[in-house]
């Protein structure tokens, strides 16, 4: 009976730590991987600044900063569909500078910020238009492009600090200029006909912060 | 010396447990400023003592500080200090310090891997709340408006920070520049989560140009943090100074203690 009584708890115990880990897989399986590298981290306190402001994502884990790489992993709901740019967007009211986000979603599919392809076809019709954004900095420049070679389609651009024209080439099968200006709009740059959000101008940086009209 | 009451280390311990931040405060430099912000739409509180011994006697402060971040470049801070004098000839005395209004700006931020450079436009205004104990930037009774830019280059292996800024006081003219320097140097791998062992290493010019007068103080820092607590002390004293009696220093001491939520 006594022996019984010891095989039954022993078993019991390993079915508890089995179906722990069961649960603990699942949640991982639940959640998408988010790979940051992000510049300025010049001390831990940055470092704790950061995973603080991204603890004002409800279900936010597995959070990992290393300092000298700048690389900041973790994980989160995939149900919460967390986009790069919304990603983007909380380094930079922390106060950081993303410089590319990597999302290996749970069925598989991996998006990147700064690896943007664009695959041209026998129907591709490519041409390089001209736009005004407004912008004032060598910041200004890296974002502005950044934006820009972030769309699919697009396969160079070139920004001007001088005459604020934004040069871009892309495939107008697949986007139009429109397209262009609502994502340098979404960086926190205006251009003629596309506003960006009071909000997102103001978290940039002091010397980025062009006049408005 | 004249004993210090009890109430006032009550309220000293009170301080430091307030100090209870929702972000982790700024790091040192301990006796200058540095321009980087941790974050929009945050809260700090934090404090550091402050055991300042003159001619004319000691000066222990201890300032409840908050600070609040709107965007992550601009900060509005209150600083509410709480003063226990001791002047050589008389009784010590408990009271309310100079309040401050600090207001600050980044309008530069220039970022790598690991390390960062920023500068920061910063406005300080004191006002007369406290008593005329020839305390400066403590308690002096007078209404005070500093201006200043502050420049600091951030890394893994080292920090500088820079500080220059123009100080006037319209009632008694003693107008002042002011720079800072502090050079900071952690003694640990810098890690996350938090585990470092930092010296400081911090200089502070003042200069009365009406007057003529000045001094130049050397301050020695340390700080060791560990997960959610930070401590730090420096000790600071005069290289050089040519001050009125009552504001010769012999020695600063400044203690703090955060713990983070």
């Amino acid at each position: 009976m006594k022996y019984s009584f010891v095989i039954w708890l022993m078993i019991a115990v390993v079915n508890i730590n089995m179906s722990a880990d069961i649960t603990a897989q699942t949640a991982n399986n639940n959640r998408d991987q988010f790979t940051v590298k992000v510049d300025g981290l010049g001390c831990p306190f940055c470092a704790y600044g950061l995973e603080k402001k991204f603890k004002e994502l409800k279900g936010i884990k597995n959070v990992k900063i290393d300092m000298e790489t700048g690389i900041f992993t973790f994980t989160y709901p995939s149900e919460k569909e967390l986009s790069i740019e919304r990603v983007e967007k909380q380094v930079d009211a922390a106060g950081y500078t993303p410089v590319s986000t990597k999302i290996v979603r749970t069925n598989g599919k991996v998006e990147e910020s700064s690896q943007t392809e664009t695959t041209l076809t026998n129907e591709s019709q490519l041409i390089t238009e001209q736009l005004f954004v407004a912008g004032n900095c060598g910041m200004c420049k890296a974002r502005i492009e950044k934006a820009t070679l972030g769309i699919a389609g697009v396969t160079a651009a070139d920004w001007n600090k001088e005459t604020k024209m934004l040069t871009v080439s892309f495939d107008k099968t697949q986007i139009s200029t429109t397209t262009v200006a609502e994502a340098v709009a979404e960086a926190g740059h205006d251009t003629k006909n596309t506003q960006s959000t009071k909000e997102t101008y103001l978290n940039l940086p002091g010397c980025c912060q062009y006049e408005r009209e | 010396m004249n004993k210090i009451p009890l109430y006032y280390w009550v309220l000293m311990v009170l301080f430091s447990v307030l100090s209870i931040n929702p972000i982790l405060a700024q790091g040192p430099p301990i006796t200058s400023d540095k321009p980087i912000m941790l974050g929009s739409k945050r809260t700090v509180i934090k404090t550091l003592s402050e055991v300042r011994r003159t001619q004319a006697g000691s000066v222990i402060n201890t300032p409840l500080m908050a600070h609040y971040l709107p965007t992550s470049n601009t900060l509005l801070g209150l600083h509410i200090p709480l003063v226990n004098h001791q002047p050589v000839s008389s009784n010590n005395n408990f009271s309310l310090g100079d309040i401050q209004i600090l207001g600050k700006y980044q309008f530069y931020r220039k970022d790598n891997t690991g390390k960062t450079f920023r500068m920061v436009a910063k406005m300080l205004h004191t006002l007369p709340s406290g008593k005329k104990i020839n305390a400066d930037g403590i308690s002096n009774g007078y209404y005070q408006a500093y201006t200043a830019i502050v420049a600091g280059y951030e890394s893994i292996k080292y920090g500088i920070s820079n500080e220059l800024g123009i100080n006037f006081i319209p009632q008694n003219k003693r107008h002042e520049w002011r720079y800072k320097l502090g050079f900071g140097l952690p003694l640990l791998k810098p890690s996350y989560p938090v585990k470092q062992l930092n010296l400081y290493f911090e200089y502070q010019n003042r200069w009365f140009f009406q007057q003529n007068e000045y001094q130049f103080l050397y301050a020695q820092g340390m700080q060791y943090a560990k997960g959610r607590m930070t401590f730090e002390t420096a000790f600071q004293w005069p290289l050089l100074q040519k001050m009125p009696l009552q504001q010769t220093i012999q020695y600063s001491w400044f203690l703090g203690f955060r713990y983070v939520i």
